[in-house]
């Protein structure tokens, strides 16, 4: 009895710090969720590693409100996900960026209209280097040097070695181990988009199969570099600030830097589903949107380290998907 | 009753059972004989049937890569109002129902692609008092146009095809957009009284507008937009370029999608790369003539993300330019990367795939063939019309393509049936210039975020990387597992040999996946962190344990009868732990005495590159799977020399070692060698040690201290990812059938092998 007391008095306060810590970060505009009555069933999705925690703690969230509705999560990588809705095994399609054009057409082929990709957090694609490495910050042309063969970008020379990043004493010779995620994530895609302008990974980089994979990599090995969503931060790396052009001011990787675009490598993670655009909404699907796109989901957002929509933006895509 | 009355039939004394029962158990042992012929024959020959069924799947999902291309003339048509006004351009749409046609008064009229039978019209905006004098285009994936107007202003449009579904059909309605609103602009400080070309990009940051002049000024605008991603507002900067004159009438002027350079391209088929990053200070990098002398180009359109440029040229030449970095200017040079078949007339249009690197080109005798720019492939070649090839379309599914000819507004429709155009031979297994790449390489990267992005599907880094990986596992396992079979069979007491081998063979039940998961994340940086071990320990280990024999055989003969015959390796156990506990708290010392205090940093100082997950990495967990397999089936062999041919050996006054070099082992060598072959076909298939240990880098070197990529990993980890029945999804499906041949292969000649060796040794 002492002891469940103390259990209580000690975890209560805690519990409500971080309640009201949270709440603090989330737009409080964003409209509460509202449960409706009849909906149970299973929902299945299958997809980005990046959103693989976000939909797990989304499905604990929504199993709150509907106990009968069972949740099955697989998040291999983002490129599974439109395989699995155009095949029919998957109700979600959680994707760490838009789809390709390619894969629209896919989708088009077999149902004849196109799938709707809504907007549910906003990630900050983060390059980290091990938390021993004292560099204060990159460009992106620098670091498309460093991890491409290409250099699309435009910087002047190849980058091997951490003296070539501007670093001196014994890093100067350092050479550089780069981690990278494998070519089935959405985060490969939008690296090579954004970071690397659209040009070519080097081929000497160490593809590892999912985003804690390349942080642990990067927390094992001094000289590395890595790149992941800012979800994955672990004690052991370091998020680099970064700048669009070479020279320029160097912004941390923030939510309030994400919001402005101010930090170049901000972007949207996005869940596809298959709504036909006359029947409309499958209700459990509906009710799961309007969940994520509610405080209570943009809350689950903020706790998972990503940046949570406001409700400007929230009440915007809620509109465009009719589900307000 | 009748218990009694059975045995009265028996004959008295007689162990054998009665006629009755031996009749019962005659037909009970046939039945089981018939039953296991045709239990263990069914069962073999359905392993043989599930094997070739195996291939035959593979062969079945790999065959579509070897389908040739069909293109063949579909319809033919006359488009009303391609005959009243000249035509700028034409497409279809996203699902190649519906054609537009852009004429040179300002319409667009949009129409059934398979009849030709119009269904909308829409107007461009045009000032009062002035005409459409220049069209320009974005690439076609786009849907981006530009109208330049006589008064000197540009408007960019937008061509959208919206769909709406009513009743659960699909309607498809064509719209306008306008990018930077209805009022035509006004480009540059000195503004031009009509422009002779002009280029519209929507690229990184933003969209580019450019026109030049038959006096060859430039001029160009660029409005970059900044998305808020909360607010979702755009935020546009107008951007205006002072460009140098090129002194030359401007006839094309492209602008690649990164906006970092402007191509001209003039009446003598020179081109003049600018460099345009510096708004303020665009300048000319290049001038560079891009056919033949005497040629002009005709026809010059960007491959899908406008890294490459197909030149078609007035002598039917079709050529592949694209931007390669000159390392020592730092400068980007037009580098000419291949060719393909010449066309019989000069080329009039060339239409661009709209999501591969694929593209369609007509000439003046009415010919028009496809071509694939990564596979340096020209796939179809026909005759369509008998006039000169107007414009061409191809479609964006790539199945459907329009084909214009002349003034008559006539039009000819193809339909092609061309999946898979990325492979070929050469492609998969040769090397390939790709597009920013200075030298043609192999290289394996499949997949990216875009559809602009070249496939690149060479077989050669894998195939590489797999050999690689099973080598040094091989060079590993080998030695220590075959040595330690004869020793176990031949020298070794059996009291330990009843421990030793089933322990080792228990090794092999180590599920792989833990193996790589310990390799990576534990042994890879412990490798890297103590990288001297693995010099002291190749030299201490063999000279520690050579010595500690010798000293042992040099020992006074009381000392050595102490150790019963055959426990002598169990001597061996203290000095390989001394040695292992001296080689690795020595490491840091030698360090510091030898290599500066890092000999991590000391290999990049002489210029080896050094990753953590590498191949000696590899080799050493997987080398560690391996050994159970060739310790077990080796020691087997060892083991079932016959007993006379040893003893004989011995008895003839050889001694042991010469018995074990002479006798055991060429006996046993045909159970060897089979050994290290199933050893080897295992390093070759494995794939979670490689996954887990090896970062997975598709490199081509055998270098020790970097990673590899193998067929099997890599089958692991694209396979879920890829679209099914796509070119990545069958090249991936053709890899598994490459990994199938290396396998069978290389076990039919360990067979034969085998057969030959135990053919000549059969006779000891």
């Amino acid at each position: 009895m002492i002891f469940r007391k103390l259990l209580a008095l000690g975890v209560v306060p805690v519990l409500g710090f971080a309640a009201t810590a949270a709440l603090a970060e989330v737009d409080p505009e964003l409209p509460s969720y509202q449960r409706v009555s009849g909906i149970s069933g299973n929902l299945s999705s299958v997809g980005s590693d990046t959103l693989n925690n976000l939909m797990t703690l989304w499905a604990e969230e929504f199993a709150k409100y509907y106990p009968n509705v069972n949740i099955q999560i697989q998040g291999a990588g983002t490129s599974t996900a439109p395989p699995a809705l155009i095949e029919g095994t998957s109700n979600f399609g959680p994707m760490s960026r838009t789809m390709r054009d390619s894969e629209v057409r896919g989708f088009e082929e077999r149902y004849g209209y196109p799938p709707t990709g809504v907007p549910v957090a906003v990630d900050m694609l983060a390059v980290y280097v091990n938390k021993d490495n004292p560099i204060k910050g990159l460009s992106l042309p620098q670091v498309d040097a460093i991890f491409s063969a290409t250099r699309a970008c435009g910087f002047g020379q190849d980058i091997r070695t951490w003296g070539q990043a501007g670093m001196t004493g014994a890093w100067a010779t350092r050479d550089i181990t780069l981690y990278s995620r494998n070519a089935v994530s959405g985060t490969y895609g939008y690296f090579k988009e954004n970071a690397l302008c659209g040009g070519d990974f080097k081929s000497t980089i160490n593809e590892q199969p999912g985003s804690s994979a390349v942080v642990r990599g990067v927390e094992q090995t001094l000289n590395s570099i890595g790149y992941s969503g800012i979800g994955y931060r672990t004690s052991g790396v370091r998020a680099l600030p970064l700048s669009a052009r070479h020279g320029e001011e160097m912004f941390e990787a923030t939510a309030d830097n994400a919001a402005t675009g101010d930090y170049p490598l901000a972007r949207f993670l996005y869940i596809y589903a298959n709504a036909h655009p006359n029947n409309g909404w499958n209700p459990m699907e509906r009710e799961f949107f309007r969940m994520v796109l509610s405080r209570e989901g943009q809350e689950v957002v903020f706790k998972d380290g990503y940046v949570p929509l406001t409700e400007g933006a929230a009440a915007r895509f809620r509109s465009q998907l009719n589900i307000d | 009753m009748s218990v009694s009355s059975a045995s009265s039939v028996r004959t008295p004394g007689s162990l054998l059972p009665d006629p009755a029962r031996r009749e019962k158990l005659r037909k009970r042992r046939t039945l089981r004989d018939g039953a296991s012929l045709w239990g263990v024959g069914t069962a073999g020959i359905g392993v043989i049937i599930a094997l070739g069924l195996i291939f035959a799947y593979l062969f079945y999902e790999t065959l579509p890569l070897l389908k040739p291309v069909s293109t063949e003339v579909e319809f033919d048509y006359t488009l009303a109002d391609a005959q009243v006004g000249e035509t700028l351009h034409i497409l279809l749409d996203r699902f190649e129902e519906v054609g537009a046609h852009f004429s040179d008064d300002g319409r667009i009229t949009t129409f059934n692609a398979a009849t030709g039978s119009t269904r909308e019209r829409l107007q461009i905006p045009v000032p009062a008092d002035a005409q459409i004098t220049s069209f320009g285009r974005a690439e076609p994936r786009r849907n981006l146009f530009v109208y330049g107007y006589s008064d000197g202003s540009v408007l960019p449009i937008g061509l959208d095809f919206a769909q709406s579904f009513v009743d659960g059909q699909r309607q498809v309605r064509a719209q306008l957009t306008f990018p930077l609103g209805e009022v035509p602009i006004t480009m540059g400080a000195q503004a031009a009284a009509g422009y002779s070309a002009l280029a519209v990009v929507e690229g990184r940051g933003g969209l580019l507008v450019a026109g030049g002049t038959e006096d060859g000024r430039i001029a160009a605008a660029l409005f970059a937009t900044r998305t808020n991603m909360m607010t979702g507002t755009v935020e546009v900067r107008r951007n205006d370029f002072s460009i140098p004159s090129i002194g030359r009438p401007v006839r094309q002027l492209l602008a690649n999608e990164s906006l970092r350079n402007l191509m001209v391209i003039d009446d003598r088929g020179y081109l003049f790369l600018l460099d345009t990053v510096d708004r303020n200070n665009p300048f000319l990098i290049e001038e560079k003539h891009l056919t033949e002398s005497g040629v002009t180009v005709t026809a010059a359109e960007f491959l899908v993300g406008s890294r490459s440029l197909i030149v078609g040229g007035s002598d039917g030449s079709v050529r592949q330019w694209i931007l390669v970095r000159d390392e020592a200017t730092d400068q980007p040079r037009m580098t000419f990367v291949r060719s393909f078949r010449s066309y019989p007339g000069a080329i009039r249009f060339i239409s661009p795939e709209y999501l591969r690197k694929g593209f369609l080109a007509g000439d003046d005798t009415g010919t028009v063939g496809l071509h694939y720019a990564t596979a340096s492939a020209t796939l179809a070649m026909l005759p369509v019309t008998n006039g000169p090839v107007e414009r061409l379309a191809i479609g964006p599914n790539n199945s459907r393509a329009l084909v214009t000819t002349g003034a008559s507004g006539r039009v000819h429709t193809l339909a092609i049936d061309n999946p898979h155009p990325q492979t070929s031979l050469s492609a998969l297994w040769g090397k390939v210039w790709y597009e920013g790449r200075a030298e043609p390489q192999y290289i394996w990267q499949s997949s990216s975020g875009d559809d602009a992005f070249e496939a690149k599907l060479s077989l050669v880094p894998l195939s590489l990387g797999t050999l690689k990986a099973a080598l040094f596992a091989m060079l590993l396992a080998m030695p220590l597992a075959i040595m330690g079979a004869v020793y176990a069979a031949y020298f070794m007491a059996p009291s330990i040999r009843r421990v030793v081998k089933p322990s080792i063979e228990l090794m092999e039940a180590l599920p792989t996946v833990i193996l790589g998961f310990l390799a990576g994340i534990w042994l890879a940086p412990f490798v890297e962190n103590n990288l001297p071990i693995l010099v002291t320990g190749a030299v201490l280990f063999p000279t520690a344990i050579l010595l500690a024999g010798f000293g042992w055989s040099r020992l006074p003969a009381s000392i050595r009868t102490q150790v019963p015959d055959g426990w002598e390796a169990a001597l061996l156990v203290p000095v390989v732990l001394l040695v292992g506990w001296f080689v690795v708290t020595s490491s840091p010392w030698i360090e510091v005495l030898l290599f500066d205090g890092s000999m991590r940093q000391w290999f990049t100082d002489v210029g080896i590159p050094y990753d953590q997950r590498n191949a000696l990495i590899v080799g050493m967990a997987m080398g560690f799977a391996v050994i159970p397999t060739i310790f077990s089936i080796a020691e087997d062999a060892v083991f079932n020399v016959p007993r006379h041919l040893t003893m004989g050996s011995l008895a003839l006054g050889a001694s042991r070692w010469q018995t074990v070099t002479g006798v055991v082992l060429l006996t046993a060598s045909p159970g060897i060698f089979s050994a290290v072959m199933i050893g080897f076909g295992r390093a070759v298939g494995e794939t979670m040690i490689v996954l887990m240990a090896s970062g997975n880098s598709p490199i081509v070197n055998f270098n020790l201290f970097e990673g590899m990529r193998t067929l099997a990993a890599n089958i692991a980890v694209e396979l879920p990812e890829t679209a099914v029945g796509g070119t990545h999804f069958r090249v991936l499906f053709l890899s598994a059938l490459v990994l199938l041949v290396f396998t069978f292969i290389l076990n039919t000649a360990a067979e034969v092998v085998r057969q030959r060796l135990r053919k000549r040794y059969a006779s000891l």
